[in-house]
């Protein structure tokens, strides 16, 4: 039941003090206008009091007498323009729905309906450098908690009407504000309209981040990498518009969801097109090695040292020799120690307050860096190959969670049945990338299935001027 | 699963055959000459020539086409799994070549393990793996046959093999061809022009066998002849660096080819399985590899390389392609899927 407005003035403040449970922060404003008992509703720290005082109340208090509270609504609506964004409210849902998004409601003695005015004023977090996507050449702005703002980061980069942003509400309790934005001339129709579906499936009480709604725009089955992306940059997002993707914007949230994301673009910054080809292309396999590298590494090394010494040569395998004979641990126990105590640190570095991230920094360095090292427990190149690999995975931030895993397994599979194990798995891995595809577009693409013209943009980077003659939509890679 | 074939690309069914190909010549058994590559290469042709009523055929299988095809890659891959395990034995696998007959029985159940995972996901996913894994393995086959013709003794080419007519060698080339059978299931779901399609894996196959048996005869020379598997003996000569090997880059590349073309086998039988019988198609490919490993028992201690072999294969890839095509001009064909 959404309850529609009660005309008596007194009793329908007596209704929004129910259904509210006398919360404190409703605030309502009784006052005389025109001769008509009036009442401003609003949510304390919504709205912004400077607006509200010269804008709201300013003008409504020198209305002149008016017959009826129609007259006065009419007169109002007509006659006064007292913000760019006033709907009629005809129920206490969307009265609730209208004062928890920042919105003043008018409402009147023997009016059954009341009038919203748009003068939203929280406090919020201003635009910031992102935190998680680091650039040199490009803008250094990210997305905002604010949903508006964001949507003008990207309408300020996309001046054009083929640049739509949907907005839609979901959550049974939070009612979030959600954006869909797309550019009508790019985007796939099909795709669109699965997305679409796919939103419309959502059932949750709340959204707090994308991670709420990502399992509804992907697919069931187990995939080892996310097939849709997030970015914080506006930039980032205006890019992918472009190519026909879909981006959806979450209020409270400074990221946007990407769909389809392909496996190759993690390996993308806006970077590599700032600079010359043949720089960003050094770079992108630098990025390609690094993320082989992070999940590799350790693994490789504890297998040809335990299992397959006859790859090293004569100078190496005796170093490795010398340094591991005093290690107690077997060289797989120590690997397995050496990631899990740099994960139990960097998950310390991030939730600890900032003062003490240093304190952790020079504990860990002493601890694992001197101590560790000196006393004997670990090896110098066991050590070195984890610490190679770690910085590796830093190189591709957004594959870090499926690298931290994937790391420990093929170290687990290399240690107990060296090369052929990591072979095995490698196979299985392999296919669980391939197999990932979502709304009909592969992961993989355009390695698998190959796309010759998407090589320009993913084993090199080709010109700028390339690219735009070739006038890429994600639609090439539909399968 | 039904739909699972019909976005493969051309290049995706080559680098699916190519792998099993590859595995199959990994696995080689007996001398290996000249005339091997020889007869080889001409059961390439013939195997060409004997594919063309493939590009002929429109619309997906029948029925009586699905079932055959199903008990064929169970076959094949029952074949593929006794491969692997009498030439696993030739290369080092940790707890394979410590552990006896449970050793073995482990390294087989992982292989199977990841088979059915493979057969799990369906072909279309098999297929863009394979495309990755042909790439990754080629480069591999590239680097131990570049190792291997560093000083190559060109005179092994004119040393015949006692007892081996280029005949022979043909009805070798197309016993060790099984997954020919794949092409008449998947070609029907591939994306371009099938004799393209056909044309270009046939090329490919020509040049890949012609490599790797030339380069066999070229580093094994003397000791073929005596040798049980000549290709891995060739990778275990064949070394880049004087204090250094690279057998396990081998290792490597007879793993993932190994996993790669039983999975396929798997996945084309789950693919039919599941199509003949819907209610058994989420369990199909754990049936397909049981099966399959019931077959490998079953046809362990059989001459691989028998006219019966070659004639299965001929079978597969001609005679049931052709009563197909008589069928549908007579019209009384029922196709069921694709």
């Amino acid at each position: 039941m959404k309850g529609e407005i009660i005309p008596e003035l007194e009793k329908s403040i007596e209704e929004i003090r129910r259904r509210t449970g006398g919360s404190s922060d409703i605030l309502v404003n009784r006052f005389v206008t025109g001769g008509i008992h009036c009442a401003l509703l609003c949510c304390e720290g919504m709205v912004s009091t400077s607006v509200i005082a010269e804008l709201i109340f300013e003008p409504l208090t020198s209305i002149p007498q008016k017959k009826d509270a129609h007259q006065l609504f009419h007169y109002i609506s007509e006659e006064l323009l007292l913000s760019t964004d006033r709907p009629e409210v005809t129920d206490y849902d969307t009265l609730f729905s209208l004062m928890y998004s920042g919105f003043a409601v008018l409402i009147a003695d023997g009016m059954p309906l009341g009038l919203g005015f748009g003068v939203q004023g929280y406090a919020s977090r201003g635009i910031q450098e992102p935190s998680g996507e680091g650039n040199v050449m490009g803008a250094h702005e990210g997305f905002s908690e604010i949903l508006n703002t964001s949507m003008s980061q990207l309408r300020r980069r996309l001046k054009t009407p083929e640049l739509v942003m949907e907005m839609m509400k979901k959550g049974d309790k939070s009612n979030t504000d959600l954006c869909l934005c797309y550019m009508k001339d790019r985007v796939p129709e099909k795709l669109l309209r699965r997305i679409r579906d796919s939103l419309d499936g959502i059932k949750l009480e709340t959204i707090l981040t994308t991670g709420y709604i990502r399992p509804f725009v992907e697919s069931r089955r187990f995939e080892l990498f996310s097939s849709t992306g997030t970015t914080e940059r506006p930039d980032v997002l205006c890019s992918k518009l472009i190519e026909g993707r879909v981006g959806i914007l979450v209020d409270g949230v400074p990221f946007a969801v990407i769909i389809p994301r392909l496996f190759c673009e993690s390996f993308q910054t806006l970077d590599d097109y700032a600079y010359k080809p043949y720089y960003a292309t050094f770079m992108r396999w630098i990025k390609y090695i690094a993320f082989l590298t992070a999940v590799l590494l350790p693994a490789v090394y504890t297998a040809i040292v335990m299992h397959h010494p006859e790859l090293l040569n004569s100078t190496l395998l005796m170093i490795l020799v010398e340094s591991e004979k005093e290690a107690p641990l077997s060289i797989l126990t120590e690997a397995i120690g050496v990631l899990l105590m740099y994960e139990v640190i960097r998950e310390a570095g991030i939730r600890l307050p900032k003062p003490m991230g240093g304190a952790v920094s020079i504990v860990s360095g002493l601890i694992i860096g001197d101590a560790a090292v000196k006393s004997g427990l670990i090896s110098t190149p066991l050590l070195t190959m984890t610490a190679l690999a770690i910085m590796s995975g830093l190189c591709v931030p957004e594959l870090n969670p499926p690298v931290t895993i994937l790391r420990f397994a093929f170290l687990a599979a290399g240690g107990i049945l060296g090369l052929f194990g990591i072979s095995l798995l490698a196979c299985a891995v392999l296919v669980n990338i391939c197999a990932t595809e979502d709304y009909g577009f592969p992961y993989t693409a355009p390695l698998s299935p190959f796309v010759r013209s998407g090589m320009g943009d993913t084993a090199v980077r080709s010109s700028i001027k390339d690219m735009q003659e070739r006038g890429f939509t994600v639609e090439e890679y539909h399968e | 699963m039904k739909n699972t074939t019909n976005k493969l690309t051309g290049r995706q069914l080559s680098a699916m055959l190519l792998i099993s190909d590859a595995f199959a010549l990994f696995c080689f058994r007996g001398g290996m000459s000249a005339a091997t590559a020889a007869g080889l290469s001409a059961g390439i042709l013939l195997q060409f020539i004997l594919a063309l009523p493939l590009a002929l055929r429109q619309g997906g299988l029948s029925s009586g086409e699905q079932g055959f095809y199903a008990v064929y890659h169970i076959l094949w891959g029952g074949m593929l799994f006794d491969m692997q395990w009498n030439t696993s034995g030739e290369l080092y696998i940790p707890y394979e070549s410590s552990g006896g007959i449970w050793g073995k029985l482990f390294i087989s159940g992982l292989i199977g393990l990841v088979c059915i995972y493979i057969s799990s996901v369906g072909i279309k996913a098999a297929a863009r793996a394979s495309l990755i894994a042909a790439a990754a393995g080629g480069i591999c086959i590239a680097i131990v046959v570049f190792s291997a013709l560093r000083s190559p003794d060109w005179g092994e080419l004119g040393r015949t093999e006692s007892g081996r007519s280029v005949c022979s060698e043909i009805q070798r080339g197309f016993a060790m061809s099984g997954g020919l059978g794949g092409l008449a299931v998947l070609l029907p779901g591939t994306k371009g022009k099938k004799l393209q399609n056909i044309a270009g894996y046939f090329a490919a196959k020509l040049v890949m066998t012609v490599i790797i048996v030339l380069t066999t005869v070229l580093v094994t020379g003397g000791i073929a002849d005596i040798t049980g598997f000549p290709a891995v003996r060739a990778a275990q000569l064949s070394q880049p660096f004087p204090s250094q090997r690279i057998d396990s880059l081998f290792m490597i590349v007879f793993t993932v080819y190994a996993v790669f073309s039983i999975g396929i086998q798997a996945a084309s039988a789950a693919y039919m399985i599941g199509d003949v019988f819907p209610a058994a198609e989420r369990y199909a490919g754990g049936v397909s590899v049981v099966l399959m490993t019931g077959a490998a028992f079953m046809l362990s201690g059989l001459p691989l390389y028998s006219f019966w072999t070659a004639a299965l294969v001929i079978t597969a890839l001609f005679a049931v392609p052709v009563i197909r095509l008589i069928c549908d001009k007579i019209g009384i064909t029922e196709v069921r899927t694709c």
